[in-house]
């Protein structure tokens, strides 16, 4: 008799992703307000965000990871780094061992993404689109 | 089956199995789910990774200036050559231009997580082109689930299997194991039956089992030697119990039998195997059963309790209980120690009855007698009674008792006293006080002379012949009457004086009965006052001797001297032979003084010996001192101790004394000659003289009584006894010697029938040894004058 794991597993995954948000949240690019880019591409940012230079009037643009949720992390991984997370991982650490470098900085706190951002006009990062609104001192820079 | 499951899953073996199981069934689970949730999560992240990849790499070959067919024709490209499942793609005015082999009822539906939305689909969009447009690709997620399905289903076979060889391994170990511990347990339950002598060796290298194999043969070692220990122990309390000489017996709170030993067998005629379990009280009188249980319907526990028991032939028995409780751990029982005191008790009776009655004939004894007499007199006080006292003596019993044995004396004095009895009313007391003394209570008569008629009647029965051991004898008796308030009025002095009265009756001749008189008082106290005296004469030095001289009738030459007894009392002076003799051999007194006689008689004689004055001593011997077994030992010691020759010492004899069993006294005189001395035959013609004995006697010399010399010259017939004697004297070769010579007409007479030797107031009185001694000094020199008679002087 073959068991029918593929309901339970579904309705496992369902569960998962109702807990995680279930709509697909809608990411943007972020910047300060006093940051010299004014939009940035996809490929501009999947480079600036897998450690490649990316600058603007000379002054090199700094990737700045936004981990405080976990969807909008992965929603930026599928629209602008066309990668798995763990692929993500894999590509930045292979690439500062080879390369040199560090990894771009993660915050896991989105006031603390905000900070940074606010502080650092060379900072770029990804949110959804109504924290960025309601984000006083950045703009969005790239809808991916 | 399912009993065999049960007894399975209790087992040793079971429950390792169930418990491997179970520990198996909660940590697999969690396991395998671990190793598929991450494996899951493996497969689906890299789907994730290769959608969003193969998306990307895709997405730079789409050329958008194409027209819309050729864009789908390209998105058909892509499902067709496997590189996606579902393509289609949106212009920046929000048109789409889908694939033409997308499904029907396919709707793009971005996910952002594998399974999303459960369509079975991963659908993901690329980039916006420089016109703004994207291209919209979805992918099967179905190979990923079939995997993820494919690693449950082969989780789950994986999970079982593992369950299965972990059950079989434990089985296996399980069998292992308990096969060690089984082969201790079939030890152990060997011991448990009794099998406790076979060595318990288990052989396994499970160190724990095999330590505690060890321990149990240890254990098992120290059963054997702690049972042989309590089968020793358990014998010898056994052989104790065994070997009792009481019986013991143990029995349950309810009084049933557990244990009945060797003597409680011999006691009461059962076997153990019988008395087991029958009640303790099927050994009682039925009516002592009550008594061996308490209230409480338990052994009543007591110490030297009287029972009367029951022997299985019926007989009853005096029993001693002494029942005691023990208590063991877990049970109760009482001991009981049964001694028979049957005999004990009958004897005890006899005792008692002994105590108070004579075992010869039965009658109260003296001291019942005075018990009854004292009680008898107080009650006649009260009722102002006349009581009469009887004292009855049998007369000559004691020539019975010594001639015919005591044996007959014994039979006679039984024989007397069924004769008393028939003579007596029921409440007169008839008792012995010892010997042939007999008293009689008369407790109620009216007048004195009422008890004449029981004297009387007493006298006449005892006359008739009794008929003993062959013989017909013959006796009489001699009774003293006392009575009460007249002669006494308390138990001892009425006793003393109907003695004295028998006293009396015996001095005038007994065979009759005497009433106390206070003359006779006055004589049995002078009588008593004697005998106590005489007792200390001898250690006092109150007795002497004096010698009487014996000559020779043709010489006038004194030969021989007869030694003669006296008594100096310090108060009454010199006391006649007469009349302390007689009372001496009455109180067996006379042997020691028969004893001094003798030794003084012959110390005297040897000091005249070795004065040079050689002559005879003539000694009386008496009747009781002849009877002395040591008789010939005490004069022969006697005169090796004096050193008197024997031929001086002249033995006088009584006819009495030898006609009494003559055989024994021919044996005796036989004796008494082979020590060297002389033997006279005193006082001869006064009594029973059979002369075909005399002529067996050994007797050297007659000696005529004086009463036969006093009636010479009295008449015609005077002295012819006196001649009769000295013919026959000298036809049996014997000296003859005359007594109480006291004229010259005696002497003449007896010279002239040829008398040998005489002696008498004629010559000399009885002299003291020193008088005596001047006299034969003077007497025996030889220039002597001629003898110098008392008749003379």
């Amino acid at each position: 008799m073959r068991i029918r794991f593929q309901p339970l597993i579904a309705a496992l995954a369902g569960l998962a992703a109702t807990g995680l948000s279930i709509a697909g949240p809608e990411v943007v690019l972020v910047a300060s307000k006093r940051s010299p880019v004014g939009q940035m591409a996809v490929a501009e940012a999947r480079n600036l965000f897998l450690g490649l230079p990316v600058g603007v009037g000379g002054q090199a643009l700094k990737p700045v990871r936004n981990t405080a949720d976990g969807v909008v992390t992965e929603a930026f991984m599928q629209r602008v780094m066309f990668m798995s997370a763990e692929d993500y991982e894999r590509q930045i650490r292979t690439r500062v061992t080879r390369s040199g470098g560090s990894r771009p900085a993660a915050y896991g706190d989105l006031t603390e993404v905000t900070t940074v951002l606010q502080r650092d006009p060379l900072a770029v990062t990804y949110m959804e689109r109504s924290q960025a609104k309601h984000s006083p001192g950045l703009k969005i820079i790239g809808e991916p | 089956m399912r009993r065999r499951l049960r007894v399975f899953m209790r087992s040793y073996t079971g429950r390792l199995l169930l418990g491997g199981l179970l520990i198996h069934a909660l940590l697999l689970p969690i396991l395998f789910f671990a190793l598929l949730t991450y494996e899951t999560k493996d497969h689906k992240e890299q789907f994730v990774a290769q959608v969003r990849e193969r998306t990307y790499l895709l997405w730079p070959g789409l050329d958008t200036r194409r027209s819309a067919e050729a864009i789908a024709r390209w998105g058909d490209e892509l499902i067709l050559s496997g590189q996606a499942d579902y393509a289609e793609y949106v212009l920046a005015s929000g048109d789409t231009m889908p694939s033409s082999l997308n499904g029907r009822s396919e709707r793009f539906q971005e996910d952002l997580f594998f399974g999303e939305h459960g369509d079975h689909m991963y659908y993901v969009a690329s980039p916006p082109n420089a016109d703004g447009g994207r291209l919209r690709l979805g992918f099967s997620e179905l190979a990923v689930e079939e995997e993820l399905q494919r690693n449950v289903q082969f989780s789950l076979a994986l999970m079982a299997a593992y369950l299965f060889l972990a059950s079989l391994l434990i089985a296996f170990f399980g069998d292992r194991l308990t096969d060690a511990i089984l082969r201790l347990q079939a030890a152990t339950r060997r011991i448990a039956n009794g099998g406790i002598d076979e060595p318990m060796i288990v052989d396994t290298s499970v160190s724990e089992i095999s330590s505690l194999a060890t321990d149990l043969e240890q254990m098992r070692q120290t059963l054997v030697r702690r049972e042989h220990e309590m089968a020793q122990r358990e014998a010898r309390q056994r052989a104790v119990l065994e070997t009792a000489a009481e019986g013991i017996v143990t029995v349950n709170p309810e009084g049933r039998i557990e244990s009945f030993n060797r003597a409680a067998e011999t006691l009461f005629g059962y076997t153990a195997a019988e008395a087991m379990g029958a009640s303790f009280t099927r050994f009682l009188a039925p009516e002592e059963a009550g008594r061996f249980y308490t209230p409480g319907g338990e052994p009543a526990v007591c110490s030297g309790a009287e029972f009367v028991g029951r022997r299985r032939s019926g007989q009853k028995c005096q029993l001693m209980l002494s029942v005691s409780e023990a208590v063991a751990v877990d049970s109760r029982c009482f001991t009981i120690f049964i001694q028979d005191i049957s005999e004990r008790l009958a004897y005890e009776a006899q005792l008692a009855h002994q105590a108070t009655h004579d075992t010869l004939t039965g009658l109260p004894n003296r001291a019942l007698y005075h018990d009854r007499l004292t009680q008898v007199l107080a009650h006649a006080h009260r009722e102002e009674h006349i009581v009469g006292l009887f004292f009855l003596d049998l007369d000559r019993f004691k020539y019975i008792n010594d001639s015919l044995g005591h044996h007959i004396g014994d039979e006679l004095l039984v024989a007397v006293s069924k004769r008393l009895k028939h003579c007596l009313r029921t409440e007169d007391t008839l008792a012995r006080l010892g010997g042939d003394e007999f008293t009689i209570i008369l407790p109620h008569l009216e007048r004195p002379t009422n008890s004449v008629t029981v004297a009387e009647n007493i006298v006449k029965t005892l006359e008739k012949p009794f008929h003993i051991g062959g013989k017909e004898l013959f006796i009489s008796c001699s009774i003293g009457i006392a009575f009460f308030p007249f002669d006494g009025k308390e138990a001892a002095e009425l006793s003393k004086n109907a003695d004295t009265a028998m006293y009396a009756t015996k001095n005038l001749g007994g065979h009759g009965f005497q009433f106390y008189s206070k003359p006779m008082n006055a004589t049995a106290a002078s009588r008593l006052e004697l005998d106590s005296s005489l007792r200390y004469a001898l250690e006092r030095g109150e007795l002497l001797l004096h010698y009487q001289p014996q000559v020779d009738v043709d010489s006038l030459k004194i030969v021989g001297v007869e030694a003669l007894l006296r008594w100096q009392h310090p108060e009454r002076g010199l006391v006649p032979p007469w009349e302390f003799i007689p009372l001496a051999e009455e109180t067996g007194v006379i042997i020691p003084i028969s004893e001094w006689v003798l030794e003084t008689a012959c110390r005297q004689g040897r000091a005249w010996q070795d004065e040079g004055l050689p002559i005879s001593v003539g000694v009386n011997l008496s009747a009781c001192h002849f009877k002395e077994p040591n008789l010939f030992q005490n004069i022969r010691d006697t005169l090796s101790k004096t050193g008197f020759q024997p031929r001086l010492l002249d033995l006088e004899l009584t006819e009495s004394m030898v006609m009494e069993h003559c055989d024994e006294t021919v044996a005796i005189l036989h004796q008494l000659k082979q020590l060297g001395v002389t033997l006279s035959l005193d006082d001869f013609g006064t009594g029973y003289s059979s002369l075909s004995y005399l002529k067996q006697f050994p007797i050297d010399i007659l000696k005529i009584d004086r009463s036969f010399i006093q009636d010479i010259g009295e008449g015609e017939q005077d002295g012819t006894l006196a001649t009769t004697i000295i013919a026959m004297a000298r036809s049996l070769r014997m000296q003859v010697i005359a007594e109480g010579v006291e004229t010259d007409g005696h002497l003449a007479y007896l010279r002239h029938h040829r008398c040998d030797i005489f002696q008498g107031f004629y010559f000399s009185k009885p002299l003291p040894a020193d008088e005596l001694t001047a006299l034969l000094r003077r007497h025996l020199q030889p220039e002597s004058p001629a003898l110098q008679l008392m008749g003379d002087a």
